[in-house]
């Protein structure tokens, strides 16, 4: 059963996922991550190091974390080259951390 | 009303889906393609009824076996297809092939094959993880917007990614051109007129295009007559000449002239007087104009006499104008998408393929043509002389230029032209067309060279001949 796991270091909201992002489970996580996110007083970051697969309504889950985040930075961390590759063609590299 | 969505809104939609279908392994993806064969399938009936009411043109009943070929014969053609992953892994070579989608595709979708089209190029996009998106003709919206729909609703509930498909919601030139030239798009499929395949061309983004056709068909000495006027028929009364493969003049020799002619008339043909093809070329082709007139494509023969002012029998099936030459003094010489057939006696073989290469070259250069023979020698003569990526033998043009049916051709309703048409590919355009294969080179050192006195090179006394004995020599 994939994880969800946050955890905020000094202002910095991190949101580890894991396992398999289809649009089923994007469903069940939504409004988690969306209160999650919600105003964040410091930078954003999705951890996807234990994710195998991301469906379109993750890249707009990720793309809301953005704008909530505005000027505080919203970045994605730990991706595989897999994962990395569904940012660059969906151009939304931007969000992975350089 | 809903708003249509911008061209941007379309290719980040169309990004966002290829870039979920990369993940996609090629049993998820063969499941996605599956469904959707099986949808368009379920669907062919209620398809080709809605093509035939939206656009006048043709029967419904062959728009059912177009539909059937687009989606049950191109689904077996492609469906044990490779087309993720690692295609091949010779260790002679150290190569490996590995197949990448192309990208974003615009299917840009004909007024003449409107479902049929449209599935079948869904299919092959779906096939090689590429996310389509579907340009209809503004003649032929309804039905096209609603076979994609139901593949689209088949690839999602088979999992396929959010907007794999979509379906442009308004038709126009502006539309279509800024589709065409934008920077996510990776390829456009353009089956269409000449004018929207240049413009496909022209866009910068690459193209598959296609070509008109003008297909003389050669009835040669030794083809049995009512076998090859049977055939002709099948294919010129299919969807009422519609298909562009479709033929377009006979040509004939002087030894067999009578007996195709008889085999013609007890068909229900009928062969024009010179005061009667002079009134269907009026009616096809305006001359003030300079155009063709598309009141006359998909109608059946009745009708266009009716239309021409012509007493014929309600129940005649052809209409055979023959006619003394190519060009535009005979307007009939150049391709009707409808049953009409120009008609030329040849004095024999030589003179017969030379009346089928002016045929050809008269606006169907790289298209199809199409010869009924039983002597190969005869056949590949003909076949040497022409310019046409199909030369289909003893079938109907239609159906075979298409492919899957009488012959091993792919199954395709994008027929590519060559440079004849101003096209890239004389192939009948299927999934293989649609990736990009990488090519890994492990090292495997030239053994020739390794083993070769690089110094010759410098010594420009010595030529290629003597430079290659020394080179090819075997220790």
């Amino acid at each position: 059963m994939p994880m969800l796991e946050t955890h905020a270091t000094q202002e910095t909201i991190v949101i580890a996922f894991e396992g398999s992002l289809d649009t089923a489970r994007c469903e069940e996580l939504d409004a988690e991550i969306r209160a999650a996110v919600a105003s964040p007083a410091g930078p954003v970051v999705f951890d996807l190091d234990k994710v195998d697969f991301i469906a379109s309504s993750f890249l707009r889950l990720c793309i809301h974390a953005q704008r909530q985040a505005g000027g505080q930075g919203f970045h994605v961390v730990n991706e595989s080259p897999l994962i990395k590759r569904v940012f660059k063609i969906a151009g939304l590299d931007a969000m992975l951390k350089a | 009303m809903a708003v249509r969505p911008s061209v941007d809104e379309y290719f980040r939609r169309a990004s966002a889906a290829a870039a979920v279908f990369s993940q996609f392994s090629q049993e998820q993806t063969d499941r996605v393609v599956k469904a959707v064969h099986e949808a368009a399938f379920a669907h062919r009936v209620r398809l080709a009824k809605l093509a035939r009411e939206e656009t006048g043109l043709g029967r419904w009943q062959d728009k059912v076996i177009k539909n059937v070929v687009a989606s049950q014969f191109v689904y077996d053609d492609i469906k044990d297809l490779k087309t993720v992953g690692i295609l091949s892994d010779d260790p002679l070579t150290g190569i490996v092939e590995i197949a990448q989608p192309v990208g974003p595709i615009l299917g840009i979708i004909p007024v003449t094959n409107p479902t049929s089209t449209t599935i079948f190029k869904i299919l092959i996009a779906l096939k090689t993880r590429n996310p389509i998106l579907i340009s209809p003709s503004p003649k032929a919206k309804r039905c096209s917007d609603e076979a994609a729909r139901i593949c689209y609703e088949a690839a999602l509930a088979a999992d396929a990614p959010e907007h794999c498909v979509q379906w442009l919601s308004e038709c126009s030139i502006e539309l279509t051109q800024a589709m065409m030239s934008h920077e996510s798009l990776a390829l456009i499929l353009a089956t269409g007129g000449a004018g929207l395949v240049k413009s496909a061309y022209s866009s910068g983004t690459p193209a598959i295009g296609v070509g008109a056709g003008n297909v003389p068909v050669y009835i040669e000495q030794s083809a049995d007559p009512a076998f090859a006027v049977e055939q002709i028929m099948i294919s010129k009364l299919f969807d009422y000449g519609t298909i562009c493969a479709s033929e377009q003049a006979v040509v004939v020799e002087k030894a067999n002239a009578h007996a195709v002619a008889e085999e013609f008339r007890r068909r229900k043909a009928h062969f024009l007087s010179e005061e009667e093809v002079a009134k269907v070329e009026r009616l096809v082709y305006d001359a003030d104009r300079g155009a063709k007139n598309p009141a006359v494509v998909g109608q059946p023969a009745a009708r266009i006499a009716e239309m021409a002012g012509l007493s014929l029998p309600d129940d005649v099936q052809l209409l055979l104008a023959p006619l003394d030459g190519v060009g535009p003094e005979w307007p009939l010489s150049s391709e009707v998408l409808a049953p009409i057939l120009a008609w030329y006696v040849a004095d024999d073989f030589s003179s017969a393929v030379n009346l089928c290469i002016d045929l050809n070259y008269y606006g169907g250069t790289g298209h199809t043509v199409s010869i009924f023979s039983n002597n190969d020698a005869r056949i590949k003569g003909f076949a040497a002389m022409m310019n046409a990526g199909r030369i289909v033998v003893n079938t109907p043009s239609s159906q075979g230029a298409v492919g899957g049916i009488h012959n091993m051709l792919h199954p395709s309703f994008t027929l590519g032209c060559g440079t004849g048409g101003r096209n890239i590919t004389t192939d009948n355009v299927t999934a293989s067309h649609l990736l990009n294969v990488q090519r890994i080179a492990r090292r495997r050192d030239n053994q020739r060279l390794a083993k070769f006195n690089l110094d010759l090179y410098f010594d420009e006394s010595l030529d290629a001949k003597t430079v290659a004995a020394a080179f090819n020599r075997n220790f």
